[in-house]
């Protein structure tokens, strides 16, 4: 993170166009693109342009269709760029190919990059030997990742018989085992349950704080993000909405925050909102055995412990949590405005 | 709530016979349309086995044509009618022996096939619907190759005029139901073990031989014809090209013809037998 | 249940980052460490390389029953006998295997496109065409090498050639040559999928035409024929051109006599010049979207 140090990844103005054979419908639709010629050209990706820091763990989100695989296919020298340039590493990925495989992991949540029909160890094993990792250092990462990952029970099972979480801490190990100072995660926790995905993020982050390993992280699970990442990059019809800090962004969006409190009693007489905060009633769910109240606030006003305190002191109170408004909500509405607001 | 339901389906019931059959009906020539769909969804790949079955016909001939050199007859087979049968079993065999893999081993090996068998048209007309298709495909490029060899003169009109040209359609159409049924019993083979591939292999091999599109049977050794003739692979290209050619003509046509549908019946029956295990299979031991 | 925060900080500190010094793979080695695996996990299935391995082999004995089958009833085919083309169909069908045993792969370049499992190759630190070459073993390729050895040991006792050590050295190199011929065009047709999405049956149709085709004398084609089956679609240096240098059957070329040797020469330039349009066209690689 050194001013002087070259950044892992910088790209700029990057241009990926795509052209296709027209695909027709209705009558004699077969003989008709037989005898035509038309194509089409789309860009999925549209002068991209961002660096990324080393050490740093980024979100690259966009929805689907935006250009986000497009854009790390070009980064992991998958795809050759129509315009523009890309130097992971210092590198050229797809003028360098071989050397830049060597420097990166690769992890899909969609498909896997281990051998189906092969126990999880001899997946590693070849690994190991493709990326010309020494048998010694091999059995040393073998049993850290082993232990970090928690996959004794099933490295002698063939791959094709994981859980997806299973093969997912598989795929992980598979890509981090020849110790790549740049890793793509590219939906890590799709289809993941709660324990599993928690298990994954903690890896995630315990990798790009020990390793110092940066980190590029495409998601839909907003989850992943808010734990995992500080800074965002938010791209749609292939062009960067928003690259910056994740906090800022949700200020700009919702410059609120919700303190919930739980009341020890029903009749605790009249409400007293403090100044600077509004009350917002909870709608009652069955559940609810006591009254919960909602005093929402502008943090940048009011400091969060002046609205705990003034409420504590009118009211008894047995429960309480201060919330963020949700990130969902402040994405989706940046995907359908199109444009970040200033 | 049960009353409105029971009401609904002896309603359906009575009127199920003429409605349901028109809808499966059409739902068959639906899947046979996307069939032909796909087979010429791909242009290089039209071009390519349009190109490929020109270019088998004249290569044929001009082997034939060698074979024979200066010779005129070889056990009663004339120069030109030797010629002329290799391009038709050149053809034929295109049609008949593709090396696509059947739709319905993809069903089973992608776990499909639970999903199939609750469709309201039966997997095996679904299957045989698809495959009528991707045969249509083919009828164009293969009336392209007839026409190349009627042009450079490797081939001639059928025997036995108007007449002929009759008996030879309705014996061809039996040949091509019968390689159909064929393809789907060892098809059907996807059922009992996923590695179909090889004896999909073995039966188009052993098809094209005994079927006589590669040599007709006239060349075969006794021995062999007598033992090919026992088998359903020469009523698939042989006997229509034995009625092309008038080899058998008169009431030796219609035995043959006749054969040919007594294969037909015969091949339709395993073929329900062996659904109906596969489908005992299935239901037992689970897609 | 979950552990205190404190531990597992305390458990990060202890770890070390993890950067360990990778050796240089060569692409041989790497061409080798995937290809045993891929021989593995055929040998693992015992049942599917017996029946591939079987198909192949009626695939390529209805063809060999076919040209018997014509030499019994006419006993020549274009002025050779019965152990010529015997010789010839031998040669042919173990260039063949030369050609599917190690290089057989290609046949997976569509599927490998179409899928995206391509993009799996390219982020791997080896090159894509050997990943290809030994992404998996095709079983059938061994049914071919055993009919073809078979029959070439029949074939050399009923052709009429005195086996030298010259002619067997000859013999030897012609079929891998053969074999490096049948691979180049394979290859080059293989690049074709990059920009068409489906060559499939354009590589069968070759394949086919080769098999079927291959076991004649040339001279069957006529002028027009012998010339495009070796300067279009290079059959003539598979097979049939050695052959000829066996049998003392050089002067019925349309070629000057040395071009009976000079398969030898043709077919690493194909391989070669097969190879290098892989490479070339593979710059166009537009990887499935999704």
């Amino acid at each position: 993170m050194g001013a002087t140090a070259q950044p892992m990844i910088r790209a700029e103005g990057l241009v990926k166009e795509f052209t296709r054979p027209v695909r027709r419908t209705g009558p004699l639709a077969g003989v008709r693109s037989l005898l035509t010629r038309e194509r089409v050209t789309t860009r999925a990706v549209d002068g991209v342009s961002f660096t990324v820091d080393r050490g740093e763990l980024v979100g690259y989100l966009g929805p689907n269709g935006a250009g986000k695989s497009t854009t790390i296919k070009m980064l992991t020298g998958v795809l050759v760029p129509t315009a523009g340039t890309v130097e992971v590493d210092g590198r050229v990925p797809w003028r360098d190919r071989t050397r830049n495989a060597r420097g990166i992991g690769v992890v899909f949540g969609q498909r896997t990059q281990l051998w189906h029909d092969l126990p999880l160890r001899d997946s590693f094993e070849l690994v190991a030997k493709l990326y010309g990792l020494d048998q010694p250092d091999y059995q040393r990462a073998l049993g850290r990742f082993t232990e970090l990952l928690d996959l004794h029970e099933f490295l002698d099972t063939p791959v094709r018989g994981l859980s997806l979480g299973q093969r997912m801490r598989g795929d992980l190990t598979a890509a981090m085992l020849y110790g790549p100072p740049l890793l793509y995660l590219d939906e890590p926790t799709v289809g993941l349950d709660v324990v599993a995905k928690a298990r994954i993020r903690e890896f995630v982050a315990e990798t790009n704080a020990v390793d110092g390993t940066t980190v590029v992280l495409t998601t839909h699970d907003l989850v992943d993000v808010e734990r995992l990442c500080r800074r965002v990059l938010l791209i749609d019809h292939g062009q960067v909405l928003y690259d910056g800090d994740l906090a800022a962004l949700r200020r700009r969006y919702v410059p609120y925050r919700d303190l919930v409190v739980t009341l020890a009693r029903e009749d605790d007489g009249p409400l007293v909102a403090p100044p600077g905060t509004t009350v917002v009633e909870r709608p009652r769910s069955a559940r609810d055995t006591a009254r919960v109240v909602v005093f929402r606030f502008d943090p940048a006003q009011t400091p969060t412990p002046a609205v705990v305190a003034a409420v504590t002191a009118e009211h008894e109170v047995v429960d309480l949590d201060v919330t963020d408004p949700d990130l969902e909500a402040v994405i989706a509405e940046i995907y359908s405005s199109g444009r970040v607001r200033a | 709530m049960t009353g409105p339901v029971a009401t609904s389906t002896t309603g359906a019931t009575t009127a199920a016979p003429a409605g349901h059959l028109a809808a499966q009906a059409r739902a068959l020539v639906a899947i046979g349309r996307q069939s032909v769909r796909s087979a010429l969804a791909v242009r290089s790949e039209v071009l390519v086995s349009g190109v490929a079955v020109l270019v088998r016909v004249v290569l044929v001939i001009l082997v034939w044509r060698a074979v024979y050199g200066s010779t005129p007859e070889v056990v009663g087979v004339d120069r030109s009618t030797a010629v002329a049968y290799a391009v038709l079993g050149a053809v034929f065999t295109n049609v008949l022996n593709p090396f696509w893999r059947s739709s319905l081993e993809m069903r089973v090996r992608q776990g499909r096939i639970a999903v199939d068998l609750l469709r309201p048209v039966g997997l095996v007309p679904q299957t045989l619907a698809q495959q009528v298709g991707t045969t249509a495909a083919a009828v164009p490029r293969c009336v392209l190759a007839v026409l190349l060899a009627l042009v450079i003169g490797a081939l001639q009109a059928p025997a036995g005029g108007v007449l002929g040209l009759l008996a030879f359609a309705v014996s061809t159409v039996l040949g091509v139901a019968v390689a159909l049924l064929c393809n789907l019993v060892v098809a059907m083979t996807a059922f009992w073990t996923l590695e179909v591939g090889g004896a999909l292999m073995v039966y188009r091999a052993v098809a094209q031989f005994a079927s006589g599109a590669l040599i007709p049977l006239w060349f075969m050794p006794g021995w062999l014809r007598g033992t090919l003739e026992w088998l359903p692979f020469q009523a698939q290209v042989f006997t229509p090209l034995s009625v092309y050619f008038g080899t058998v003509r008169g009431w030796d046509a219609v035995g043959a013809v006749a054969v040919q549908a007594l294969w037909v019946v015969l091949l339709a029956l395993l073929a329900q037998l062996v659904w109906s295990r596969a489908l005992h299979r299935v239901v037992v031991q689970g897609g | 249940m979950a552990e205190p925060p404190a531990d597992g900080a305390a458990g990060t500190a202890a770890r070390e980052p993890w950067r360990p010094q990778l050796r240089e793979v060569s692409p041989l080695r790497a061409w080798w460490v995937l290809m045993a695996t891929s021989l593995r996990v055929v040998f693992a299935y015992r049942s599917n390389l017996l029946n591939t391995a079987l198909g192949s082999v009626a695939l390529q004995g209805s063809q060999l029953l076919f040209v018997g089958v014509l030499l019994h009833r006419f006993e020549q085919v274009g002025g050779w006998g019965f152990g010529e083309v015997a010789l010839l169909f031998a040669m042919r069908l173990c260039a063949h295997a030369v050609c599917t045993v190690p290089f057989g792969q290609h046949s997976a370049i569509d599927f490998l496109i179409n899928e995206g499992d391509y993009d799996r190759l390219l982020l791997r630190p080896v090159s894509p065409f050997l990943q290809m070459l030994a992404w998996r073993f095709n079983p059938g390729s061994l049914g071919d090498l055993s009919l073809g050895v078979v029959v070439l040991v029949v074939a050399a006792r009923l052709a009429p050639v005195e086996w030298t050590a010259g002619a067997v050295v000859l013999l030897v190199l012609a079929i891998l040559a053969g074999g490096l011929v049948e691979a180049g065009v394979q290859f080059a047709l293989s690049s074709l999928s990059f920009r068409l999405r489906a060559t499939w049956s354009l590589k069968v149709t070759v394949d086919t035409t080769f098999a079927d085709f291959g076991p004649y004398p040339l001279g069957v084609f006529g002028t027009v024929g012998s010339l495009a089956l070796t300067f279009v679609l290079p059959l003539a240096f598979i097979a049939y051109l050695p052959a000829t240098a066996l049998l003392g059957r050089t002067d019925e070329l349309l070629l000057p006599a040395w071009a009976a040797y000079s398969s030898l020469l043709v077919g690493p330039l194909v391989f070669w010049g097969g190879y290098r349009a892989f490479v070339h066209q593979s710059r166009h690689y537009d990887s499935p979207a999704g």
